[in-house]
């Protein structure tokens, strides 16, 4: 996981393996959790192993991501977090570029997901800072297959490259 | 000294008071008593702009005096604090001097010699509000949000357990206290130091203008006659050959200042390899 960044856009399409199904039978799901998020639309994955830690951790500032999300979303997508209270860490790197996260979205509600993540872009981060740099990943699946799209540089132009991503790969 | 008192005194650009913080704590325990949230958070306010204000005022005197890392750490504090202050109260027509601090705060930083910073890596958890001191998890906590102010106090997110990993060396961590002093090497505040002797006030202006550039010695008439095995026409005290002959085609950066005083400009230029 990177501290900084000097690109000013780099987007990335991979395939991945990972979906709904599977991010929710990890390990550290307990069966309560499992059955809270099997609903999910929008769902904020941890990464792990990062830098020699093995359990699962969100980035810097996700607990306050996650609340601008619930405090938004008027019941029109359903959105969760893969973790509980017990489990939930963030790692720190103190750094400049603000990593957002990996976030699982379901291509149904994806133009939802994008607009509800610039939101919080626009709010919380480019109000403070109109060169703010980001990097996420949205990994979105369409009938149990998915593609990562990764997004890193700088946070005004998120919501425009993404669409034309989108738009392009209809 | 009431509110309206502390009010004007911190339009100023002196700050002479050590007092001022004791003196609206005062006020915000009598606001908060009396039930009075909103004069409260005025009263932070007021706080977070004493601490913006006094720690640019402090920067600048050390920057005076030659004590540049403190300088540097008073800097980093000024910014921190008015990033608290932005999201509740507008200064975008210059209220108490901010949007000059705002602005020059990083003009300022541009100059100091420290490119590469320490930055740790850790891993944080369980988590309390500061406000009511109730756990904050994922999805169960208070109705506090980080950042919004109650009761004429910001909350905040208090970590009760971090787990180290690691240090990083970086370019632009979120914030730039841990500076490498490396044993038997200075660093070269010249520019800072040339600029602050012709500064009278933290809140004169100048401009500065940053560009790259190579560096060729023969474009510098001292060193026409320059001979290999002579000392150095830059003063270095060291042989030519082993000084500016060897950094020929180096890249630089060039630093132009202009500063604004009230009746004339007086300009500045510097290179750095």
């Amino acid at each position: 996981m990177k501290h900084e960044t000097n690109v000013n856009k780099m987007i990335k399409i991979s395939a991945t393996d990972l979906n709904f199904e599977k991010a929710l039978n990890k390990s550290y799901i307990s069966n309560t959790l499992k059955e809270q998020l099997k609903n999910s639309q929008m769902l904020i994955l941890p990464y792990e192993n990062v830098k020699g830690y093995t359990g699962p951790v969100f980035p810097e500032g996700t607990m306050d991501f996650f609340r601008y999300l619930e405090s938004i979303n008027n019941k029109e997508i359903k959105i969760d977090i893969c973790a509980d209270d017990d489990i939930y860490k963030e790692l720190i790197l103190h750094s400049d570029l603000v990593n957002i996260g990996l976030i699982l979205v379901n291509e149904v509600v994806l133009p939802i997901a994008v607009n509800f993540i610039w939101y919080y872009i626009e709010n919380n981060l480019l109000n403070k800072n109109k060169e703010q740099k980001v990097k996420l990943e949205i990994i979105v699946e369409k009938n149990g297959e998915s593609k990562k799209i990764s997004y890193e540089g700088d946070a005004i132009v998120f919501k425009e490259t993404i669409n034309e991503i989108i738009k392009a790969s209809e | 000294m009431n509110l309206i008192e502390i009010d004007n005194y911190l339009r100023k650009k002196e700050l002479d008071k050590d007092n001022i913080l004791e003196i609206l704590a005062e006020h915000k325990k009598r606001a908060v008593q009396n039930n009075q949230e909103d004069l409260a958070k005025d009263i932070w306010c007021l706080e977070q702009v004493y601490k913006v204000k006094k720690n640019f005022i402090q920067a600048f005197k050390n920057m005076k005096k030659q004590n540049f890392y403190e300088a540097w750490i008073l800097l980093d504090r000024s910014d921190i604090e008015l990033s608290f202050l932005r999201k509740h109260f507008d200064f975008s027509n210059n209220e108490y001097h901010l949007s000059f601090i705002e602005e020059y705060i990083p003009k300022y930083q541009k100059l100091f010699p420290y490119k590469l910073f320490f930055s740790r890596e850790a891993i944080e958890s369980d988590f309390t509000c500061s406000i009511c001191q109730k756990p904050m998890g994922i999805r169960n906590h208070c109705e506090h949000i980080v950042g919004e102010i109650y009761n004429g106090e910001m909350c905040c997110r208090v970590v009760n357990k971090i787990e180290f990993l690691g240090f990083a060396i970086v370019k632009n961590p979120f914030d730039k206290y841990c500076v490498p002093m490396i044993q038997g090497i200075e660093y070269n505040y010249e520019i800072l130091n040339n600029l602050v002797s012709v500064l009278d006030s933290p809140f004169d202006e100048w401009d500065l203008e940053v560009s790259e550039g190579i560096w060729h010695y023969k474009n510098f008439k001292q060193f026409k006659d320059a001979k290999r095995n002579k000392p150095c026409p830059c003063g270095s005290g060291i042989k030519f050959k082993k000084c500016c002959y060897k950094k020929n085609g180096r890249k630089i950066t060039h630093y132009n200042i202009i500063v604004k005083k009230s009746n004339k400009l007086v300009k500045m230029k510097f290179s750095i390899q």
